[in-house]
C-alpha cells in the first residue's frame, strides 16, 4: 500500500500476510505483449490457480476458527493486495468453497472440495438466485432445468456451486463442469477475464451433488454472497489505492512550466480529493470486517461498501488517467487496465446503482 | 450499540441511563436544534447536564469530568443527536478546555475550568479578522503590554456565540515584526464585558444570530489573562483547531439531515422513484463511510494515539457527505423547497431548505475545505508548497 495511506492492519501477523502476498504478486501489473498485441496484465486461467496455490492463500484464511473477524480481515488484505497488483483471477471466488467447509455450515462439503477450482456460480445477481434453476429428484439422479448467466470465471472452473429449487424449497448443488448435458458459453470481459453462461437444461447429476436444502442452503448462500461482496470490495479498494499512488508519483516527477505538476493547486486538490475517498473507503472496508459478526447490518453495509469502493476505484482511476495526460490513455500503461478492472469488478455482482438502491431500501439502524 | 461500535456492558448501561433521562428532560421546543435559537434555554440545558454530571465525560476527573471517558462522551453525543437535544456552546467544553489543561497556569485551571463545566462562563473563539481568514497568521489585532495590562486594538469577526457568550479566547499579535508571521502571536483570554469592547451581532443565512464582529478600542486586559507564553500562541491555536475539527466532523448534522430526508421523501412519495432511491442510497452510503472513519478516529483517541492530519480527511469527507444529503433534501422537497410553509411529521418540521442552507457552513468554518486540501497535499502527500 502507498505509504501515505493509513495502515489499518493490526499486529505483525496481518502485516506479514500483506507483505508476503504483495511480494508474491509482484510483476503482474504490466500488460502482456503477445505477437505485438497488448493483452490484459494479471494472470488468469490455469496458471493463476497454480500461483494462488503456491501462495498458500487458502491455508492463510481457512482456519478452524470458522469465519471469524481475523479470518475476514485476512481475506480483505489478500483481496486488497490482489486488486493493487492487478491480480485479476478468482481470488475471493476460489476461497468460498474452502470457507464453507471451514464454517461447518455444510459438513458434506469436505468430501467434494478437493478437486480443482470450485467456484460459486450464482450469476451476477446475488439476490435470490435460487429461482434460476429447477431441480427434480429422480430415482438415483437429479434432473436440472435452467440457465445461469454472467458467471464470473465460469470457463476456468472445474466445478460449480449452484443455487436452485426443488419444488419451492431452495437448495445448493455442487456439480462438475463435465456433468452430462451441461453447456458452457464463454464470454470475454474487458479486463481480460472471462465469464460464462451455463445452460443446464436437461443436465443430470448424481444425488450426491445436492449439498444443502432449505434453511441451510439459504444460510450458506447468504454467507457465500457476503464473502463475495466483501472480497470484491477489497479488490476495488486495492485498485483505488494503486491508481492514487500512480497519480501522485507521476505528478511529483513530471515537470511542466518549470515546476513539478504537483506544485499546481488544481492537481493538489484533485489528489487530496482522491486521497480522501480512498482513505474513507479503506476505513469502511476494515470497519466492515471488524463488525462482520453484527449480522443485523451486515447485508446493507455490504451493499454500501461495494458501491462506495466501486465508485472510489472508478473515480480515482479516471482522475489518475487525467493526471497522466496522454500517457494515461495508452494500452501499454497499467492505468487503463486498472480502470477496466474497476468497471468489471464493480459490475461483477450487481452494479453500483443497484447496490445503492438496495442499501436505500434498508432503513439502517445508526444506533 | 451504534454503527461500528459495540458497547461494553458498562457502556450499554450508561447509554440506557442517558437515553431514559433525555427522554424525560429534553425540552420539547428545542428538539432537533443545530444552532443556538435561545441562549437562555441553551444555558439552562448546559447547567442541567452539568448537574447530572454529564456535561464533559471526556474531561479528566481532576477537572470535574468522568476521567477521560471518551466513549461515554460519544454515547452522550449520539443519544443527544438521537432525541435532538438543544445546542450547547461547544468552544469551552470541546476546544478551549483542553488547551487550558495543557497550556494554562494552575490559577487559570482552577479559576476557568470549573466555570466552563458548570456553564457559568461560556466562551467564544476570536481567531478570524476581516483581513485574516484562511491566512490566519496574517492577523493584525494588536496587544501591547502597558504595566500590568495588555492594551488591545483591532477587530475580530465571525466569532460564533459572541452575542451571548461571556468571554473570548483571542489570537493577538504581540510582535509586530516577527521573522515568520506565525511567530509573534499570543492567546489572550478576554472578558467580553470589558470597557471599550463592542460586540456587533451578525445574522447568518439561516436567520440565526450566530456570530459577530468584536471590536477592541484600547481594551485593557490583565497581564495574567494570557494563555501560554507570549508569542507562542500559534501552537495553542492549532491545538484548539485539531479538537475543533474532530468535533466538527461528528456525523450529528448528517444523521439529523438523513432522518429528515427519509421522512420528507416518504411524505412526498419521492422515495418510490427508482432514480431518487439510488441517490438516497448514495447519500446514505457516503454518510456511513464517513462514520466508519470517524469511529476509527475515536478508537485512536481512546488509545491516546495521534490522528495526525487525518482530521483534515475527516473534515472534507464529513462535509462532502453532508452536502450530498442536503442537496438531496432540496430534491425531495421539489417545488415546495422554498415555501415557508414547512411540512410537518409527528410534530417535527421537515425544513429541507433550512438544513440545506445551514450545511453551507461545514466547508467554511474551522478551516475551509480548500485549506484542508492544501494540508493533505503538503503534509500527507508531500507535494511542494503551491503558490498562495
Ligand atoms: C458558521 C461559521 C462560524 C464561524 N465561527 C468562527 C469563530 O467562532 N471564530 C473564528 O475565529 N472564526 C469563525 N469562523 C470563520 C472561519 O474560520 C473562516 O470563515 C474561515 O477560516 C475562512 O476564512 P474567510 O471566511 O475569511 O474566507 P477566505 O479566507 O477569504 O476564503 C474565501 C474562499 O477562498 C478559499 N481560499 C482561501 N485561501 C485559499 C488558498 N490558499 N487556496 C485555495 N483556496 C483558498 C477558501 O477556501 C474559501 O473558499 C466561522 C465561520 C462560519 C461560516
Amino acid at each position: 500500500m502507498m505509504n501515505a495511506l493509513t495502515e489499518f492492519d493490526v499486529g505483525d501477523e496481518e502485516r506479514l500476510v500483506r507483505d508476503s502476498v504483495s511480494r508474491m504478486m509482484q510483476d503482474t501489473r504490466k500488460p502482456i505483449v503477445v505477437n505485438g498485441e497488448i493483452t490484459a496484465p494479471g494472470r488468469h486461467a490455469a496458471s493463476y490457480m497454480n500461483e494462488l496455490e503456491a501462495l498458500g492463500i487458502s491455508e492463510l484464511v481457512v482456519t478452524d476458527g470458522g469465519i471469524d473477524v481475523p479470518t475476514v480481515r485476512r481475506v480483505a488484505i489478500i483481496c486488497e493486495e490482489a486488486g493493487a497488483h492487478l491480480f485479476l483471477g478468482p481470488t475471493v471466488e476460489s476461497l468460498v468453497v474452502p470457507f464453507i467447509t471451514a464454517s461447518g455450515l455444510l459438513p458434506e462439503f469436505k468430501v467434494i472440495s478437493a478437486d480443482g477450482l470450485a467456484i460459486p456460480a450464482f450469476g451476477s445477481s446475488l439476490i435470490n438466485p435460487f429461482s434460476n434453476v429447477q431441480v427434480v429428484r429422480e430415482s438415483n439422479s437429479l434432473h436440472i432445468v435452467g440457465k445461469i448467466t454472467r458467471v464470473p470465471f465460469g470457463p476456468m472452473a472445474s466445478s460449480y456451486v449452484i443455487a436452485g429449487q426443488i419444488g419451492n424449497s431452495p437448495c445448493l448443488l455442487l456439480i462438475s463442469a463435465n456433468a452430462k448435458g451441461l453447456i458452457i458459453r464463454k464470454e470475454d470481459m474487458a479486463d481480460g477475464t472471462q465469464r460464462a453462461v451455463i445452460n443446464l437444461d436437461g443436465c443430470s447429476v448424481p444425488v450426491s451433488s445436492l449439498i444443502a436444502e432449505g434453511a441451510s442452503a439459504q444460510k450458506a448462500l447468504q454467507l457465500i454472497s457476503d464473502l463475495l461482496m466483501l472480497g470484491v470490495s477489497a479488490q476495488l479498494a486495492g485498485i483505488a489505492a494503486r491508481v492514487l499512488q500512480l497519480g501522485c508519483e507521476h505528478i511529483s516527477t513530471r515537470t511542466q512550466f518549470g515546476r513539478p505538476l504537483a506544485a499546481f493547486q488544481a492537481l493538489q486538490h484533485r489528489a487530496a480529493n482522491d486521497f480522501t475517498a480512498v482513505e474513507i473507503s479503506r476505513a469502511f472496508l476494515y470497519q466492515m470486517c471488524d463488525y462482520w459478526d453484527e449480522e443485523r447490518n451486515r447485508r446493507p453495509l455490504l451493499h454500501a461498501l461495494l458501491a462506495k469502493t466501486a465508485q472510489t476505484a472508478i473515480d480515482t482511476a479516471k482522475s489518475s488517467i487525467q493526471m497522466h495526460g496522454a500517457m494515461g490513455f495508452t494500452a501499454e500503461h497499467e492505468l487503463g487496465w486498472n480502470l477496466k478492472a474497476a468497471v468489471a469488478l464493480s459490475t461483477r455482482y450487481g452494479d453500483i446503482a443497484g447496490h445503492r438502491r438496495l442499501f436505500a431500501e434498508f432503513d439502517i439502524a445508526y444506533w | 450499540m451504534s454503527l461500528f461500535h459495540r458497547d461494553t456492558r458498562e457502556e450499554a448501561d450508561f447509554r440506557k441511563e442517558v437515553r431514559e433521562w433525555l427522554e424525560v428532560n429534553v425540552p420539547e421546543e428545542t428538539r432537533h436544534e443545530l444552532d443556538v435559537t435561545n441562549p437562555e434555554v441553551s444555558r439552562e440545558w448546559h447547567h442541567k447536564l452539568w448537574k447530572r454530571g454529564w456535561i464533559a465525560p471526556h474531561w479528566p476527573r481532576e477537572y470535574g469530568g468522568m476521567g477521560g471517558a471518551v466513549e461515554q462522551q460519544v454515547i452522550l453525543m449520539e443519544e443527544l443527536a438521537r432525541v435532538g437535544g438543544p445546542y450547547v456552546q461547544p468552544s469551552g467544553l470541546n476546544f478551549l478546555g483542553f488547551a487550558i489543561m495543557e497550556f494554562g497556569t494552575e490559577e487559570q485551571k482552577k479559576e476557568l475550568l470549573p466555570r466552563i463545566l458548570s456553564g457559568e462562563t461560556t466562551w467564544c473563539q476570536g481567531y478570524s479578522e476581516p483581513q485574516a481568514g484562511s491566512d490566519l497568521a496574517s492577523l493584525r489585532t494588536r496587544a501591547v503590554l502597558d504595566g500590568d495590562e495588555w492594551v488591545v486594538n483591532g477587530q475580530k469577526i465571525w466569532s460564533s456565540g459572541a452575542p451571548h457568550c461571556d468571554r473570548m479566547f483571542a489570537l493577538v499579535r504581540t510582535d509586530p515584526d516577527p521573522a515568520v508571521k506565525h511567530a509573534g502571536i499570543s492567546m489572550l483570554l478576554i472578558d467580553l464585558k470589558t470597557p471599550n469592547l463592542t460586540v456587533t451581532p451578525i445574522t447568518t443565512l439561516t436567520g440565526h444570530v450566530h456570530f459577530s464582529i468584536v471590536s477592541f478600542d484600547s481594551v485593557r486586559v490583565p497581564k495574567s489573562s494570557m494563555l501560554g507564553e507570549v508569542n507562542k500562541g500559534w501552537k495553542i491555536a492549532n491545538h484548539v483547531l485539531t479538537y475543533e475539527r474532530i468535533s466538527g466532523s461528528s456525523p450529528k448534522h448528517d444523521l439529523i439531515s438523513m432522518d429528515v430526508l427519509r421522512r420528507l421523501a416518504t411524505k412526498t412519495g419521492r422515495i418510490n422513484d427508482e432514480a431518487f432511491k439510488e441517490r438516497l442510497g448514495k447519500a446514505g452510503i457516503d454518510v456511513i463511510a464517513h462514520i466508519a472513519m470517524h469511529r476509527w478516529a475515536i478508537e485512536r483517541v481512546k488509545a491516546q494515539k495521534s490522528l495526525g492530519f487525518s482530521t483534515s480527511v475527516m473534515k472534507i469527507a464529513g462535509s462532502d457527505a453532508l452536502h450530498g444529503v442536503t442537496d438531496l433534501l432540496l430534491d425531495a422537497a421539489g417545488s415546495d423547497a422554498a415555501s415557508e410553509e414547512k411540512p410537518m411529521d409527528n410534530d417535527q418540521q421537515l425544513d429541507a431548505l433550512g438544513l440545506f442552507l445551514l450545511s453551507r457552513r461545514s466547508t467554511i468554518w474551522g478551516g475551509a475545505a480548500e485549506i484542508q486540501k492544501n494540508i493533505i497535499a503538503e503534509r500527507i502527500l508531500g507535494f511542494p508548497r503551491s503558490w498562495r
